[in-house]
């Protein structure tokens, strides 16, 4: 289904919203996460695209969270990932895991 | 230190309102970062990466605005097609109107349209086949067709390097002698065995017709179809070398052809070879035969038109020594002509749907009026004119998607009839192909765009949300004078078509069924010399004159009398103005319309006419110095001599030649057909045949015999052939299905026009109704104050009706009119029809008067019962 289909840059930030958790996942967490396991350097603007897209898509829901002082007073914008979200991280891993299955000798002698 | 003003300026700018916030707080958190980090140019940075997310989140928000507004300003969209599906159903009257209106316009496009398509494009059925050309000889300047000299044509085969090749092929019926030793009229083939070659067609059993199977001398040998082979010889192996006289001379047959080989043009039974010499200028080809050229690779039609005008120019027309022309044409070309015959044919039927397709917009503009208020509040709601449009042009399209499956499935019924109707040559097949249903496609848009936009347009004109508060009336959904004018012409149109057809079906019942009184056991057929269309070699014995047929016929056991004549009954031979001597002291008659018959003295034996007065002809009236003599029949006395004695009376033709002499009446017979059907020119003679007659002529034979006629073909088939094989009878039948064609074409004929002309009384009859409807509606409360203040129902009737009344009286009057008219053009079309009864117009007006009640019957009913006080409540 195309819906369940998803982006490199989508799995990435549904990765790193996972790992970061539904208290502390916002842009620039996600944005830092990306970079610290995968020395990606992804553009802010790029992960608040991102979510709009996944957040269309129902995969991901947002909330306000509390004001913070280092942020000027103002309040994060947090990411929670939804079951359908999960589901589709959890078919694309399948899907990978099949395609990469007896690949390892392959890619070896590369 | 806070991000600068502005990075914070860009984001206010680029972010909507409610991301506003915490988009300035991820940028407060970043810049802070870069600044204990001790970024070098950290507000540069911030001001940077805040323009970056402006952008990036201005454009998905415009890009979402776009998709917003191009979903919620469509012009047309599913919903609508829905709701045009639920329409149907709400609606059913006006549904089946316009679908049955509609359905014939696109039938009538269809079938326009597939037989264009069919006999414009249709090619020959084989790859290649456009490499087949037909070479014609004309003579110039009157374009007739003529044999050249043996060396004309050799040049043609040796001296055009366009044309690989230059065959010859024939087509005829012939007699022919099956190995029974039954006798057969069938349609045969001679072909060129060089072409034969070049067809992509070869024998599925024995051997094709070889060059030495045509030179002069060889053993006579053919080839038959497959078809013919598993008629005939039951699909038996040793068909091959079998023996079939054709023509009297015995041929073997040495191969057996698919049955998908139907060259040169309708299928034949056999082909048998024709001599190739003439391409050495020996022989000229046979006098029948078509030239067929094969164009070489590389070269086109144009160049070998070229190369042929280059060798016409040294020719002469053997004869007269006129100029001659070497022609080359696509054997499927119909001409000139043909091109501008198809643009008129489908430039009536797109004219006639877009007559249809205004009829139809006459319902839907009634329609519309009642569903202005839905229309006003989807204004009110913010839907564009255009988007209002679209919707009733969206809503229109499945009743018009109905309407074309109708017509498609009873225009491909009405072409696959042509296929059956008429011998077409065998690269013709009626169908309904591709490139027509994409026509037809085009033409149903057209038509639901014709019937759905132009009362959209009428509907939505003017201030559409102006007009919610008063009751949702929008637009000016009126009849104009041009809907009116088209009821008018519709209702005319109406009149035309149902009078043409009761013209037609009465006159084509007393045409099959007339007052003659005709014998049921007579069996007729044509007779025509075949030596002059056969490619074999002619008998050297003499063609048997007619009258040698006549008794041969005569001679058969069964036979009662056998006749000959140039016109049978039903076959209604063209009158000649005669004028009747006038008797001493009378005064002169005015010439009178008469038709005539050239007969042989058995005929009215054959038919069983004895004399009512005076003789019957005599072999002695037909020899050449007699005294000019002529039978009259009933008819012609009653109705030019009053009934007097006709025997001893004298009248002569005339013409713009002047008057011929006089022929003495000798004897009077019955009605025996001579022009069945017609009162108006029954009446006629009949005079010997003209034994110095040119041998081509055609002439009919007619033999009464004991008991089915029908079993009489073969005997006489049998029993002419055997006189000279190449005497074939032609079409021989039992009387009474004599112009069996006609019977048909009359048939339907006046099926076609009883329907066109009450789909046409049904579409102007909803037209009137729908003009009824909207009048009383939009005059409901008008009507309540008449009735409020004293106005009795007789004078709402008199207000509401006259409009219509009008348009119908004028239709009528329109349609009286043009359907008298149309008597004297309908000769143009079916010269041969009789008159119908006087009672068929009245028949019609009484139709259209009891139809235009029903059709203003509910309105006015309405009109009547209105209440003022509910009358006062409606805006």
């Amino acid at each position: 289904m195309k819906t369940s289909i998803l982006g490199e840059l989508e799995l990435l930030v549904l990765l790193a919203c996972l790992r970061l958790g539904s208290d502390e996942a916002y842009a620039v967490s996600i944005a830092d996460e990306i970079q610290r396991h995968t020395g990606r350097k992804l553009h802010r603007a790029t992960v608040y695209v991102t979510l709009q897209r996944l957040e269309a898509r129902r995969f991901v829901s947002t909330r306000l969270g509390e004001p913070r002082p280092e942020r000027g007073g103002k309040a994060r914008r947090l990411v929670s990932v939804m079951p359908a979200g999960r589901e589709a991280v959890r078919r694309l891993r399948h899907a990978l895991q099949r395609m990469w299955a007896g690949l390892g000798p392959a890619l070896e002698t590369q | 230190m806070n991000a600068p003003r502005l990075a914070r300026w860009l984001l206010r700018i680029g972010a909507s309102d409610d991301r506003l916030d915490e988009l300035l707080g991820d940028l407060e958190e970043v810049h802070r970062r870069r600044q204990e980090n001790g970024v070098v140019l950290a507000g540069c940075a911030s001001t940077a990466d805040a323009l970056i997310v402006a952008f990036a989140l201005a454009g998905t928000r415009v890009r979402d605005s776009l998709a917003h507004r191009r979903r919620r300003s469509s012009w047309m969209n599913l919903s609508d097609f829905k709701t045009g599906v639920r329409q149907m159903g709400r609606s059913p009257v006006m549904t089946v109107t316009a679908t049955m209106a509609l359905a014939l316009g696109i039938g009538l496009l269809a079938v326009g349209a597939a037989t264009v398509d069919t006999l414009l494009f249709s090619r020959l059925p084989f790859e290649g086949g456009d490499r087949f050309v037909l070479v014609r000889t004309l003579e110039t300047p009157v374009q007739r067709p003529i044999s050249l000299t043996p060396e004309a044509y050799a040049q043609m085969a040796t001296g055009t390097t366009a044309l690989e090749h230059i065959g010859a092929a024939t087509q005829s019926r012939q007699n022919i002698t099956l190995p029974s030793g039954a006798v057969e009229t069938v349609m045969t083939a001679g072909i060129t065995p060089g072409l034969l070659t070049r067809l992509p067609y070869r024998p599925t059993r024995g051997r094709p017709l070889t060059s030495a199977d045509a030179e002069p001398g060889a053993d006579l040998v053919l080839v038959i179809r497959e078809a013919f082979w598993l008629r005939v010889f039951g699909g038996a192996e040793d068909a091959i070398g079998a023996t079939i006289e054709v023509g009297g001379r015995p041929h073997t047959v040495v191969g057996i052809m698919p049955n998908d080989f139907e060259f040169p043009n309708s299928p034949p039974a056999l082909w048998t070879p024709i001599d190739e010499s003439f391409r050495e200028g020996r022989v000229a080809p046979p006098a029948n035969a078509r030239l067929i050229g094969v164009l070489a690779a590389d070269h086109s039609l144009e160049s070998a038109q070229a190369q042929l005008d280059v060798l016409a120019a040294r020719m002469t027309a053997p004869s007269t020594g006129d100029r001659v022309r070497l022609e080359a044409a696509s054997m499927t070309d119909l001409g000139p002509q043909a091109p501008i015959i198809a643009s008129a044919l489908i430039a009536t039927v797109v004219a006639l749907l877009l007559v249809v397709a205004a009829n139809v917009a006459n319902l839907v503009l009634a329609r519309s009026y009642a569903r202005s208020r839905e229309l006003a509040v989807r204004a009110a709601l913010g839907a564009s004119r255009a988007r209002l449009i679209g919707q009733m042009i969206a809503e229109l399209l499945p009743l018009c998607g109905v309407a074309a499956v109708i017509g498609v499935v009873a225009a491909q019924a009405i072409v696959l009839r042509f296929n059956a109707i008429y011998d077409f040559p065998f690269w013709v097949t009626f169908s309904i192909g591709p490139r027509t249903l994409a026509f037809v496609v085009c033409g149903t848009l057209l038509a639901t765009g014709v019937a759905a936009a132009w009362p959209a347009l009428r509907v939505t004109r003017g201030d559409l949300g102006a007009a919610l508060p008063s009751g949702g009336r929008v637009g000016d959904a009126s009849f104009g004078r041009v809907a009116g004018a088209i009821i008018v012409v519709q209702i005319a149109v109406s009149v035309v078509m149902l009078h043409g057809a009761l013209i037609i079906a009465d006159g084509a019942n007393r045409y099959l069924n007339g007052n003659a009184i005709l014998p049921q056991s007579v069996l007729t057929a044509g007779v025509f010399d075949a030596g002059t269309a056969a490619d074999s070699s002619s008998s050297n014995t003499a063609r048997p004159s007619a009258e040698e047929i006549e008794e041969i016929a005569s001679m058969l056991p069964g036979v009662i009398a056998a006749g000959l004549s140039n016109s049978l009954p039903r076959h209604s031979p063209a009158t000649q103005l005669i004028e009747i001597e006038p008797l001493p002291g009378e005064a002169p008659r005015q010439p009178r319309q008469a038709p005539s018959a050239e007969v042989s003295p058995g005929f009215f034996g054959a038919l069983e006419g004895s004399a009512l007065a005076g003789r019957l002809l005599t072999e002695a009236d037909g020899r050449d110095g007699a005294s000019p003599v002529a039978v009259v029949n009933a008819p012609f006395v009653e109705t030019l001599l009053g009934g007097a004695q006709a025997v001893g009376r004298r009248f002569r033709t005339v013409d713009t030649n002047g008057a011929a002499n006089w022929r003495e009446i000798v004897g009077v017979v019955p009605d025996l057909g001579l022009s069945i059907g017609d009162p108006a020119v029954a009446a006629g003679y009949y005079i010997p045949l003209d034994s110095g007659r040119d041998q081509a002529r055609f002439i009919y034979l007619a033999m009464r015999v004991a008991g089915d006629p029908s079993s009489y073909i073969d005997p006489l088939t049998q029993a002419v052939y055997d006189r000279d094989p190449n005497v074939v009878l032609n079409q021989p039948q039992p009387l009474e299905d004599v112009a069996g064609e006609d019977r048909i074409f009359f048939l339907w004929f006046s099926r076609a026009l009883t329907a066109i002309g009450i789909v046409t009384l049904i579409l102007a009859l909803a037209g009137v109704y729908a003009m009824m409807a909207l009048i009383v509606t939009k005059r409901t409360r008008e009507i309540g104050i008449r009735i409020a203040i004293g106005a009795t129902a007789r004078r709402v009737v008199q207000t509401v009706l006259r409009r219509a009344a009008l348009q119908i009286g004028a239709g009528a009057l329109l349609g009286a009119g043009l359907a008298v008219l149309s008597l004297d053009l309908r000769g143009v079309l079916v010269s041969r029809l009789p008159d119908g009864g006087p009672w068929t117009l009245p028949a019609v007006l009484v139709l259209l008067t009891v139809a235009g009640i029903a059709a203003t019957a509910a309105p006015l009913r309405r009109a009547v019962s209105v209440q003022p006080s509910e009358a006062m409540r409606v805006d």
